[in-house]
This record gives structure tokens, sequence and C-alpha cells, in this order.
């Protein structure tokens, strides 16, 4: 009984884990990088890197807040619905108006027209290039692209899913967890890759249980709608009225009437909240009956992602609704699940370690696929030495792991330069930096039609890897300042974006040297114990390198 | 934002100290390091400690960013530090004591410094 339960887990986790695997991969890599989504946005627009930076000042709110609702009254067109002033956050450091026109027809939103303002108040810039910037790997990693976002949500839903349940059989068959917590066999070839997927799973074990289950509770209404469609069977915004009565905002009753100066709301908002800093503040439906102010605060560290919100009338100044709100127990459990997928209120110490954990994801995917591969070509090893041609099955998961595997931080390389280099007055730029990235994507599948070998993925390794270290000096020529002003200006961010690809660049760069190491080493069988490869990274060394060091086949104690 | 990092360091020593003597109690990895087995008692004795330095450096981190904030960002630390204690093991065991005594000194200085 016991053997045919661990045999039937481990084939459960072999397929529930390959079938989806990289899609998987897409999914973890681009969630890995949201992480830096701010970051990444604010490296995207380099018209806003020089002049605009400013710390959130307190006593300069009153101000900022008489000055943006003048500038939106000026400069905006009537029929615009919101009005938005952000404040300077940690993240991102700058004080800007914006409005929202009206969605035109077959749109959900309307357009939001930003401009940020000089730190120096002498003026505001409006010329700032279109790009998607962060958002872009956001939306990739539940909407995918090239698709509508309903369909590619059940197609995460359905990964997610698998995931689960790959990571939990994963965990019952891996009998030895605590045992072999720190082993790491390097050069043994299969036994390699083994350690290194289970040094990636379990050392962040508690990162990919919760951040694949908390993705499941994000769309979970979406994918589980029928307990809320049966208990409000008519419209689903009843429901979200009940479940938060703040989030709801009367219809514009399209009558004209006098906004309220939004300063003059300040003295109230202090009173509730003190001097605590306030993130934003939203008008909307200005200049008319039904208008409404909502002032946001910056809620910081809290594991929360529920925002403290104030709510006042528009045009008498009334002060309408301030959270929290009670909530019930389920409602706060979901919220702290929301938040920590999110990780909105993650300083930047620990978002680092997400983004650590993600990519320690990336590997665990990466090197499950890998091994996936060298145990379809141990078992025709035989037939291939013979002269016989690789099956059409083996080819296929070789091929989409090369492609995969390299060409992610390929396109991930191919956006960034695409945002650097495309002209700023090309009509559809922001769309065809999103092309470029899957561009680069296919460009890899088709290199894998003409060779994957061992030389293909040190090559493919060094290519990426030098375009990664070359991110710092693109930006110093592409934008008003460089990686040393950056420093002496302490803007972390960009300073972080420039250290972050220096260091995927040369782990690449490394991967690739240590791949010739490990060519070198099989010709010369005597220094096997000298040679060291660093394969606990997603980029890694190809698979069927570590083939030809296996002789037996020590993948099968796993499956054991 | 900086400040914010120092602390940490300490946190991370001592999750250091506690995952290497973790490995530490086990057969194989005190043979790489020593070169000769442990005998019974030296392996629970440093079960023992890697237990209670591992709790000393959850509640250290509890304790300066409040339990929501603290575990989460302890699970992260700990991550960090199980991948730096295996990385000493597989590329030079000889050197984990190395490491052991560079996490202590850290964790101790910023101890005493009153930084954590």
């Amino acid at each position: 009984m016991k053997e045919t339960f661990f045999r039937t887990l481990s084939w459960l986790h072999t397929w529930a884990g390959l079938l989806v695997c990289w899609v998987l991969l897409l999914i973890f890599f681009a969630g890995s990088l949201s992480y830096f989504r701010h970051e990444m946005s604010l490296w995207a627009e380099p018209e806003l890197h020089r002049g605009a930076f400013q710390d959130y000042q307190v006593d300069q709110v009153a101000n900022q807040l008489e000055k943006g609702q003048s500038y939106i009254e000026t400069h905006s067109a009537p029929n615009t619905q919101r009005w938005l002033i952000n404040f300077p956050t940690d993240r991102s450091p700058m004080l800007s108006f914006a409005w929202q026109l009206p969605p035109e027809k077959g749109q959900r939103r309307g357009k939001i027209e930003q401009h940020t303002a000089l730190a120096d108040g002498s003026g505001v810039i409006t010329d700032v290039r279109d790009s998607r910037g962060g958002d872009f790997f956001y939306r990739l990693h539940f909407d995918l692209h090239y698709m509508s976002a309903i369909t590619a949500r059940y197609i995460v839903g359905v990964c997610t899913m698998l995931m689960l349940i790959a990571l939990i059989s994963g965990i019952v068959i891996h009998k030895r967890i605590f045992k072999d917590l720190f082993s790491f066999r390097q050069n043994k070839g299969a036994r390699s890759w083994l350690d290194a997927h289970n040094v990636s799973s379990v050392i962040a074990l508690p990162y990919h249980l919760m951040i694949t289950y908390t993705g499941l509770i994000t769309l979970m209404l979406m994918y589980i709608p029928w307990t809320v469609s049966t208990a409000y069977p008519e419209d689903n915004q009843a429901f979200l009225k009940e479940l938060n009565p703040a989030r709801q905002t009367e219809k514009a009753s399209g009558i004209q009437a006098e906004q309220v100066r939004l300063s003059r709301l300040l003295p109230q908002v202090q009173a509730e909240w003190g001097d605590a800093p306030i993130k934003q503040v939203i008008v909307s439906y200005p200049k008319d009956q039904n208008s409404q102010v909502t002032f946001y605060q910056n809620t910081g560290k809290e594991v929360t992602d529920e925002s403290t919100i104030l709510v006042f009338n528009g045009v008498t100044g009334e002060l309408k609704y301030a959270s929290p709100h009670e909530v019930s127990a389920t409602v706060a459990t979901y919220d702290t699940m929301m938040s920590l997928h999110t990780a909105r209120f993650a300083a930047p110490l620990l978002r680092i370690l997400f983004f650590f954990c993600g990519l320690l994801g990336c590997a665990m995917v990466a090197t499950g696929t890998l091994m996936w591969a060298i145990r379809l070509r141990q078992k025709q090893q035989k037939a291939i030495d013979k002269g016989e041609k690789a099956s059409r099955g083996l080819r296929l998961v070789e091929g989409l792991n090369f492609m995969f595997i390299l060409g992610l931080p390929l396109g991930a390389a191919a956006f960034f330069y695409a945002n650097r280099l495309l002209p700023v007055d090309f009509a559809t730029r922001s769309a065809w930096e999103v092309h470029s990235f899957f561009i680069a994507l296919a460009a890899m599948g088709v290199w894998a039609f003409f060779g994957r070998s061992r030389r293909h993925w040190q090559l493919a390794l060094m290519l990426i890897g030098v375009l990664y270290c070359a991110l710092p000096i693109l930006n110093a020529f592409t934008s008003p300042s460089h990686f040393i002003d950056n420093i002496r200006s302490q803007q972390w961010a960009l300073v972080g974006f420039d250290i972050v690809a220096l260091l995927l660049g040369s782990a690449m760069l490394f991967a690739s040297t240590r791949l010739s190491a490990v060519v070198k080493t099989l010709q010369k069988p005597s220094r096997k114990n000298t040679a060291t490869s660093e394969k606990v990274r997603r980029k890694q060394p190809d698979p069927s390198y570590a083939n030809e060091l296996a002789s037996s086949s020590p993948l099968e104690e796993a499956k054991s | 934002m900086m400040p914010e990092f120092i602390p940490m360091l300490g946190i991370l020593g001592l999750s250091y100290l506690s995952l290497a003597l973790f490995a530490l109690a086990k057969f194989g990895h005190f043979k790489d390091v020593f070169k000769r087995p442990p005998s019974q008692w030296q392996s629970r004795l440093l079960t023992l400690f890697a237990w209670l330095l591992l709790i000393i450096s959850l509640s250290t981190c509890a304790h300066g960013q409040g339990w929501a904030y603290g575990s989460i960002l302890f699970m992260g630390i700990i991550s960090l530090a199980a991948m730096l204690v295996i990385l000493t093991l597989s590329y030079s065991p000889r050197h984990l004591p190395i490491g052991i005594v560079t996490g202590s000194v850290l964790t101790g200085s910023l101890l005493l410094s009153g930084g954590i």
C-alpha cells in the first residue's frame, strides 16, 4: 500500500508540475519582477529623473493641495471624471497632478493624464514617454498577453492549482526534507539537479506555499463565483457594496456645483489622522453635485491591503466616512492574504527578500523541467548512442526549456532596451516595448530549433549576461542621471535597478564560464573534482552535460 | 532607509549561526567540516543550541518589527541564511567555522552596541 501511495504521489508531482511548468516559470518570473513594479516604472520614465524627486513634507501639504487643485482646474477638460493628486512616498518620491478623462468607446477606463511637479515648485514636467514600465510585468503575471484577461486568469488559475498540488505532493514524497536540508552535491549529474531542485524548493518553502495559495485566493471570487451569486442572485454590485460601503461612489448627477477647496478639508483630515502622511487625494466627479473627495493615508508597514481613507462630500466638505470600519474575521483574513501576496507593505529589505524567494521559485520550476529533460534523455540514451534521433517529445521539452529559461530574462532585457531606444514620439511605442519582450522570447524559441547543445546554452547565457551588465551603461547614456549621480542624490530605486541588473548579468556570465569549465572537465576526467558549477540559480548550464556526468540514475531515488 | 539594514545584519548573523549548527548536527556535514564523525551528545548539543538561536533570532526580529511584520521578515531572512549555509557547505565546507565566527562577532557587536 505504502509503495503505491508514494508512487502515485510522485506520479502526481511529476505531471502536475510538468504540464504547466513553462507557464509557471513565466508567472513566477513576471511576478518576482513585479515586486519592483514602481521602481521599474520610475526607471522607464527617465524624463522624471532630474528635478522631480522630493520627500513628503507635512508643512507643505496645504500649499501643494491648493496648487494641485488650481493646476488641474486650469489644465483639464471640463468633462474630466476624476482628479488625482499623488503625494511623494518612499517608492515614488514625486508630487504629481493627474486627471482621468471619460472612457472612450469600447474601453473600460478612461485615459489618465499625469503631470509631475518639479521639486523646487518652478513648474511641471508634462512630456513623459509613453511606457507601461513595471505595470507590464505585474499584468503579465496574471493577465498574460495577447488574449482576453478573463481567459488568461482562468489559465493562470489552473496552473496555480496544479502548482499547489505539485508543492504538497512534493513535500510528501521528499521524505528526507530535514535530513537533506543543507545537501547540495555538485558535479554529480542528475543528482545535483535534484539537489538544486530540493534546495530551491525547501529553503523558501513557506514562501512558495504562501504565494501559490494566496495567488489562488486573490481571484477566488472569479474561480468560485457561486457562493456570491447564490446569496446575491441579481446583482454583484450589491455584494460589493455590503462588503465595503466606502468603495461605492454615487453616480454623477449632471448638476453643476461649486467644488470645495481641498486645502480647506485638511484641518478635518489632521483632526482624524494627526500628522500621518497622506498618499493620495482623489476627487470623483469634480464640480458635480455628487462630487466626492477621498483622502488615502500612507499606511507604511502595516500588513494590510485595505486602504485607510476619509471620504468627504465634494461640495459641502462634510465628512461622510472614515475607515477603518469594523471588519469581520473573514474579511480581515482575506485582507491579510491579499497583502501577503502583493507585499505592498514591504519595506526595501523585505521586498528584496521576497524577490530573492521569487527567484528561488523560478529556480525550482526551471530545475524541475531540466530534470525532466535529463530523465527523458537517459531513457533514450542507448537508442541515441546507436545513432537514432531523439524522440519528438524530448526535442520539444528541451526546446521549450531553452526558449523559456533563457527567453524570459532576455525578453525582460529587450523590454528595457526598447524602452530607452525606441523614439520618444513613436506612436505605439508602449505597445512595441511589450512586443519586443515577446519577440525576444520567440527568438529564443527559433534558436532552439537550430541547436540546444551545451555550446548554445553557453553562448545564449553570455549574450544575456552582457545585455544585463550593459543596462547601467544604457541608463547612463539615455537618462539625465547615471549611477554615481543617483548615489549622490540618494535615489536608491534607480541605484538598485542598476545593481540588480549587474548582479543578474554577472550570475549569467558566471554560469556561462562554469559551463566551459565543465566542458573542460569532461575532457579531462581526472580533474573532475576541481571544477565547480553554480547550479542553484535559474540561469543554468545545459541538461545534457549533466547527463554525461551521470552514469547511473540517482533520480530514481527520489521516485522511490 | 539605510539604518533598517543594520540590525537586520545581526538577525541574519544569528540565523546563519543557528542553521550552521543545525547542519553540523548532521553526521555528513560534521564530517565534511571536521574530518571526523560527531559523537552522539555533540549532535544533540548542537541541535539544542541551534533551536535556541533560532528562537532568539525570531523573537529579536519580532521584537524590533512587531509580530506581523517581523515574522514575515524572519521567513525571508532564514531563506537567505539557509542559502548561505548551503553555499558554504557545498563549495568549501572547511570554511564553515569561519562563517560561524563571523556570524557571532557580527551579532555580538551589534547586540553590545544596542543595534538590535
